[in-house]
């Protein structure tokens, strides 16, 4: 088991965005009621998807993650 | 009360105003300074900030860029953290923007009630995250694997039909331990929330995630959790216990979709 999270590991963005868009009270301020179409959720997994698409394609297939463990 | 139309009030969270805690030297989104807007006995932290980078349409874009989104969100979580390690707090959703401060009052008593409850049912409980990957055994990893090395035969298909079932069953099994762990955990718990489970391609790990979940427990203490983990985990699953959390998961008012 390990206990991550503490100090000497930044929280991994894909854990926080979980909470901070999957979660937290949504009272829809001004601005997000104009913006109620769209699914934040959705929008910024979307960009963090396409981010991490972009940097493996940058990388050579060798340092992939696969199997490095 | 903001002066001009081009600059608007960021909210992090409510909480309750005490005299041992300020926001003066905090930074926040877009490194705005931290303030507090007060209304009767509730607090918003809030930051001022530009319309031109949080107005809808450049939340819109921005939105979609994954730097802005990374940035904005930790600096949010900075923000909910410091201010929950001081007194219990309402995390509010990444991007809630209001046209001035004094839109953010009128919001604060509309749903005061329900805010002072929700501060009160989080006061002494801490969120933790749990999440679970299957370990598969190594000789399953890929049941396709040798399909390069040898040409289809007889004996090859139902080796590898063979194999696949038994990666069906493994799995299923796995995810029976993952829903039995899930239970437990949520058992010892005030609350319990679970998340869709991350795509490899975002944990960077080549395990695929059973469980990704939260908890809320009373005190600060996650013994409980963690030797249900204990018990649990092993050869099979491969678990993570993450926090203490701002309660994220655990934020919800009473009539919330009004």
């Amino acid at each position: 088991m390990t206990v991550a999270g503490r100090p000497d590991r930044p929280v991994a963005l894909v854990d926080l965005l979980d909470r901070l868009l999957g979660g937290g009270v949504v009272l829809h301020g001004d601005i997000t009621i104009s913006l109620a179409g769209v699914d934040l959720v959705q929008v910024s997994l979307r960009a963090l998807i396409t981010s991490v698409d972009k940097l493996l394609e940058e990388r050579p297939p060798s340092s992939s993650y696969a199997g490095e463990t | 009360m903001n002066s001009t139309n081009n600059s608007a009030t960021y909210v992090y969270a409510v909480s309750r105003p005490h005299a041992t805690w300020s926001a003066s030297a905090l930074v926040g989104v877009a490194d705005r300074p931290v303030r507090s807007v007060r209304s009767d006995d509730l607090m918003a932290m809030v930051s001022t900030v530009d319309l031109a980078e949080f107005g809808e349409e450049a939340l819109r874009s921005n939105l979609e860029d994954l730097t802005w989104v990374e940035q904005a969100a930790r600096a949010h979580h900075h923000v909910v953290e410091e201010l929950s390690r001081a007194a219990p707090v309402v995390p509010f959703r990444l991007a809630t923007v209001y046209l001035n401060d004094g839109r953010v009052v009128a919001e604060l008593d509309r749903r005061h009630a329900e805010l002072a409850a929700c501060l009160d049912r989080l006061e002494g409980r801490t969120e933790w995250s749990v999440k679970a990957l299957w370990d598969q055994p190594a000789d399953q990893v890929d049941p396709q694997a040798d399909d390069q090395l040898e040409r289809p035969g007889t004996a090859f298909l139902l080796r590898r039909r063979s194999a696949r079932s038994r990666h069906q069953h493994d799995r299923e099994a796995a995810e029976q331990q993952a829903k039995a762990l899930h239970d437990a955990l949520a058992g010892l718990s005030v609350a319990s929330r679970r998340y869709p489970p991350q795509p490899a391609q975002l944990t960077g790990d080549v395990r695929e995630m059973l469980l990704n979940a939260s908890y809320l427990i009373d005190g600060t203490e996650p013994n409980s959790l963690a030797a249900v983990l204990d018990e649990h985990g092993g050869s099979t699953l491969h678990c993570e216990l993450g926090g203490p959390w701002a309660p994220y998961s655990f934020a919800s008012l009473e009539e919330e979709d009004r």
